[in-house]
């Protein structure tokens, strides 16, 4: 027996030596997460609490930039150009589409915001992105006219106010083609999601005749203050400035639209190639907090699309911000829609043309 | 323990197997761990020269591109001020139509806004634009990088160039997309072994160019060193693609000629397994050459052992013919060497060996010869000896004879034992009639629980006939409907059984008594006696009826009396002279003990006849515990007896009939201080159970007699001793309280020796939640 064992030993090492050179043990280590410590949040001016900001950035040690855009189209060349920019963006149902389409945006790990229980059903299950895959509804709205009782007298709900020659200079358009647009197709009574080219057309030439009555296509806040000040008299305006109007200023008044009205719903989105994307969790996590909800809709005056957050808010804030999310006119709901196909290549094609018409003349 | 024996053949094989196969092996597998590396070496060097000059087109490409875009907008048409914006947009146009590679030219104010497009074809504000707003600041053109419009299996490349006035400020910005799909065909048309592919990918790991659409954009997989790539230019990288371990050559793209770069990285790689199966197939044939080279050396290592071994073998088989004594045999060896003077010596050895041997010979001859005359004389005793055996069979034959005499007598034996049998069977035809005619029913069960016997009046009560029950075990009879309450009662296993009452139907109720039938120490079975009692119940029936009936009618007088005496001893109908009020409190008790003694009948009428109700309701046993004890509490210091109540602090509730339940508690207080000597002691304690409440009376009076404790819970029992004591009593209280206990679920028993002391138990289940 030990002689056969001494015999054998040579060729089991010799077998164990020559596959060794076969087995090299090479893996690569997981790179360990660094803590984050800072959060660039690209969104609306006014449009996000700066104590729900500061109490963040208290509760978690860091540090949270936010840089403020006029309209989404800015946003989205920033994004486009820029995708390691920004860690959160906020951006508009028919953005949120294309930003999904073009592989811009990463998707949420549901696992990251337990919060998410808090969010309203409708807006689980929203068109745009059903189950919240890449985004969390923020703030829904609607764009309508508000009028300041006092120079305007019987005003009858419908667009028609817009293109009135008496109240030349005394009108404020919002800065964002699309709600031009749309705004001239819902007068015209075409569909704003699926018109003809002949109807894009005519909207377009409708459109155009409005720039010489109106003081001009401004952001939102510019909007706000024309209204506050009484510089301007009618605003096509998102219900999500009335609060802060109404506050200022009580003669104006807010109104859905018999034409119907363009819906939309503003997005938390967490860009491809954001740095921080596990602060941006965080975030939207303690952003949806019903308590932290509350706090921030009293100050930006609007509602969030928080379910819980309601029982939170005081009462008569709560009372002058319902009907501002949805139209509360069954009949006006029922011919309002989103405007999903904003991306379409015809559509684009026409904003963009628009564009191009109402400024080239202008240096 | 016997070792392992190698012959010297097969050891000199294993030397020349070791020194020729290990060398084979070892040169062998040295060259298979190179073999990996080389391929690979050399699969890389290949996709580097591919991927050097794809490098050279893309670099061409976007160069060209560049060129153009100078050559056509760098113009003074565009910069002129004096142009009008018209004769602009109309050369734009005119650019646009000559060159279908420019899929988009947008004319752009100072700020970004658009002052003219050729197709309106993009999204979002040029003001905000990281590439506008770069080349308005360093004011030259800016290339941006692949990104996608409006469609993301579309990439495009832009141009934004600043139209700069003489102050060199800009006046306008024009922005060029290029149409990429003439640069997606550089990256489509390399081609790779048979899955190799070609990726472009930016600096933030996103593919660009690739030639499957859909995976534009996507990121890379994470195991790219996408910073490490950048640093080192260019060399060879092992990453995960779709789940698959790719291994190729990446170069980064830094300028294209003259012009700044994106750092794009272009990779060639193959998937892994492609390069392996070649890899695999040039080791086979290796494994192929080892295997025939070992065969080989084996065959050669084989001859050359047999070589040295033959002269060997020669010497062994010589050697073993000597053994065997052939003298003559001679080793021929020529080999000239060791071998051959080894055969010379042995031939001289064999020699001598036989002289030897002849030596030997002659004297085993001479012993022979002694050995033939020791015979002879050896015969000569055997044939004395036959004659011995002769006379041994005569008597032998004798003793036979004697044998087949007893054998006779033996028969006659036999016959007689023959007569008895038949005595006994006649006995046991008249058992067997006994039984038949038998008024009671009786069966009878062997050791295995068999039915082995049934009368017909048994078959009559339990409806069967008994072809069909004998041999039955009593699982198997269990499923006959008739034979079930039976079963039941008897249990799995007999068990004896006395007078036990057993419903069958409306008109038949049997007494069963189960006894072990035992012969000579040996148990034989249990035999079943089933007597009809119908009619006697019936009888106590109507016996109760009747008590109960009486009963009634003699508590209504009594109370009566009851009342009136209390009146006149309470002094309601005036003054009582001690003599009067000595002799009506004597009445007054007398009539008390009347009113129990009617109770108590009226409660025993009541259960025989099932009309006791209870209405259960959770309580608090040891709240009733106490009011009882306080009942008798005077009873008891006058006796001198003391009584002793423990309990848990804390009691669930169990659902009883509060008044029933009162009753039953009283009966056993009452007996225990009634059948107690003066100075004795009464102990009363309730245990809580796992899942009931166990409460026990216990007394040091004067005990239950052996045996009469078997009847202590029937009517009218009262045991001889206790009657001795005292004389009054109904026997009832006992057989009241253990229906009561049983009514509840409950169970009553008892331990008792003769003057020392008696403990009733009884147990009340909890309430389950």
């Amino acid at each position: 027996m030990p002689k056969k064992i001494l015999l054998i030993i040579p060729f089991i090492l010799i077998i164990l030596i020559t596959t060794s050179f076969f087995f090299s043990p090479k893996k690569p280590l997981p790179p360990t997460p660094l803590k984050e410590e800072e959060l660039n949040i690209f969104i609306w001016e006014n449009y996000l609490s700066q104590k729900v900001v500061e109490e963040f950035e208290a509760k978690f040690g860091v540090k949270v930039n936010i840089d403020t855009f006029e309209d989404t189209d800015q946003m989205f060349a920033v994004l486009q150009s820029q995708p390691e920019k920004y860690d959160l963006i906020v951006a508009e149902d028919d953005l949120v589409v294309l930003m999904k389409n073009l592989k811009l945006l990463s998707p949420l790990d549901h696992s990251m915001i337990p919060n998410l229980i808090y969010l309203k059903e409708e807006a689980k299950q929203n068109q745009y992105d059903f189950g919240n895959v890449f985004c969390l509804p923020y703030v829904a709205g609607f764009t309508g006219i508000a009028i300041n009782e006092k120079y305007v007298k019987d005003f009858d709900q419908t667009r028609k106010i817009l293109w009135d020659e008496n109240y030349k200079g005394r009108i404020s358009m919002p800065n964002n083609l699309e709600e031009v647009l749309t705004n001239a197709l819902f007068y015209l009574g075409y569909p704003i999601n699926t018109p003809t080219k002949e109807q894009l057309a005519k909207a377009i030439e409708l459109a155009l005749q409005q720039k010489d009555l109106i003081i001009g296509y401004d952001d939102p806040i510019t909007q706000r203050n024309l209204m506050i000040n009484e510089e301007a008299w009618i605003a096509y305006i998102y219900s999500t400035e009335v609060f802060p109007i109404q506050k200022a200023n009580p003669n104006v008044k807010f109104f859905a639209l018999k034409e119907g009205v363009l819906l939309w719903a503003d997005n938390w989105c967490i860009p491809k190639d954001a740095p921080h994307k596990h602060l941006a969790h965080q975030f939207l996590n303690y952003l949806l907090d019903p308590k932290v909800s509350a706090q921030n809709s009293e100050e930006i005056g609007a509602l969030m699309v928080n379910e819980a957050a309601k029982n939170f808010i005081s009462p008569e804030i709560k009372k002058s911000l319902e009907g501002l999310d949805f139209p509360r006119e069954r009949e006006i709901l029922f011919k309002s829609q989103y405007f999903l196909a904003s991306t379409d290549p015809t559509i684009r094609e026409a904003i963009n043309l628009l564009e191009s018409e109402l400024f080239s003349s202008a240096p | 323990m016997k070792g392992f024996r190698f012959s010297f053949k097969t050891k000199t094989i294993l030397i020349l197997l070791f020194f020729g196969i290990v060398p084979l092996l070892l040169n062998g597998f040295f060259i298979l761990s190179q073999l990996e590396s080389y391929l690979k070496n050399k699969t890389i060097q290949n996709l580097e020269e591919i991927e050097r000059l794809v490098a050279v087109q893309i670099e061409d490409f976007v160069a060209e591109a560049f060129n153009n875009v100078i050559f056509l907008f760098k113009t003074p048409v565009f910069s002129s001020l004096t142009v009008p914006l018209e004769e602009k947009i109309a050369e734009i146009k005119k650019i646009a139509s000559y060159y279908p590679n420019f899929q988009d030219i947008t004319l752009l104010d100072k700020d970004g806004r658009i002052l003219f497009s050729s197709s309106f074809k993009f999204y979002g504000k040029f003001s905000s634009n990281f590439w506008f707003l770069q080349a308005k600041e360093k004011k030259e053109v800016i290339i941006s990088d692949i990104y996608a419009v409006l469609d993301p299996t579309r990439p495009t490349l832009s141009f934004f160039l600043p139209i700069l006035d003489e102050k060199n400020e800009p006046i306008f910005f024009i922005s060029v997309q290029l149409n990429m799909e003439k640069f997606l065909e550089i990256i489509n048309s390399v081609k790779v072994g048979e899955r190799g592919q070609a990726f472009l990918i930016n600096e933030r790991g996103d593919i660009i160019a690739h030639p499957y659409r859909s995976l534009l954009f996507e990121k890379i997989s994470p195991d790219y060193p996408l910073k490490e790539a950048v640093f080192l230019k260019k060399g060879v990288v092992e990453f995960t693609f779709r789940e698959e371990k790719m291994v190729g050559a990446f170069r980064i793209i830094e300028n294209f000629q003259q012009y700044p770069g994106k750092n794009w990285h272009l990779i060639l790689a193959q998937p892994k397994e492609e390069i392996l199966s070649l890899v695999r197939q040039i080791r086979k044939q290796i494994y192929f050459f080892l295997f025939l080279s070992s065969i080989a050396i084996a065959l050669i290592a084989s001859l050359l052992s047999r070589s040295i071994t033959q002269p060997l073998e020669k010497f062994i088989s010589a050697a073993h013919q000597v053994t065997a004594g052939n003298f003559q045999v001679q080793v021929e060896v020529k080999t000239n060497d060791e071998f051959e003077d080894l055969a010379t010596t042995f031939n001289q050895m064999i020699k001598e060996l036989r002289n030897s041997y002849l030596k030997l010979n002659e004297a085993k001859a001479n012993l022979e010869r002694q050995v033939r005359a020791r015979t002879e004389q050896l015969e000569t005793l055997a044939k004395s000896l036959d004659k011995e055996v002769e006379k041994r069979t005569r008597e032998l034959n004798l003793k036979i004879e004697e044998l087949r005499k007893s054998r006779t007598a033996l028969i006659n034996i036999l016959e007689d034992v023959e007569e008895a049998r038949k005595k006994a069977e006649e006995e046991r035809k008249k058992t067997n009639a006994l039984i038949v005619n038998f008024s009671d029913g009786l069966l009878f069960f062997d050791q295995e629980g068999k039915l082995s016997l049934i009368n017909p009046q048994a078959e009559k009560f339990l409806k069967v006939n008994s072809q069909e029950v004998i041999g039955q075990s009593l699982f198997q009879l269990k499923k006959i409907p008739s034979f079930q309450p039976l079963i039941e009662l008897l249990g799995e296993k007999i068990q004896e059984i006395f007078r036990k009452e057993l419903k069958m139907g409306e008109d038949l109720i049997l007494e069963v008594s189960a006894i072990s039938v035992i012969s000579e120490k040996e148990q034989l079975g249990h035999l079943i006696v089933l007597h009809n009692i119908t009619r006697e119940k019936m009888v106590e029936r109507i016996k109760t009826e009747f008590v109960s009936l009486a009963a009634h009618q003699l508590r209504t007088p009594l109370s009566a009396i009851k009342w009136t005496l209390r009146m006149i001893l309470d002094g309601d109908l005036g003054e009582v002279s001690p003599d009067q009020k000595a002799l009506l409190e004597k009445s007054y008790l007398a009539n008390e003990r009347m009113i129990n003694l009617i109770n108590d009948l009226l409660n025993v009428a009541r259960i025989e006849e099932g009309r006791y109700l209870y209405k259960p309701q959770p309580e608090d046993i040891g709240i009733i515990f106490s009011e009882v004890i306080e009942l008798h509490k005077e009873k008891a210091e006058r006796k001198k007896i003391e009584i002793i109540f423990k309990k848990p602090e804390s009691l669930p509730k169990v659902l009883v009939d509060k008044e029933k339940i009162a009753l039953a508690i009283s009966n056993l207080v009452n007996n225990a201080i009634e059948y107690t000597l003066a100075g004795g002691k009464v102990t009363v304690e309730i245990q809580k159970r796992e899942k009931e409440l166990l409460c026990l009376v216990s007394d040091t009076g004067i005990g239950i007699p052996k045996d009469q404790q078997s009847r202590v819970f029937t009517k009218f029992f009262r045991a001889t001793n206790a009657m001795r004591m005292q004389t009054e009593g109904t026997g009832l209280g006992l057989f009241i309280t253990k229906n009561i206990i049983e009514a509840h679920g409950g169970k009553i028993w008892f331990q008792s020796e003769e003057g020392k002391g008696t403990t009733f138990y009884f147990s009340l289940p909890l309430i389950e939640n």
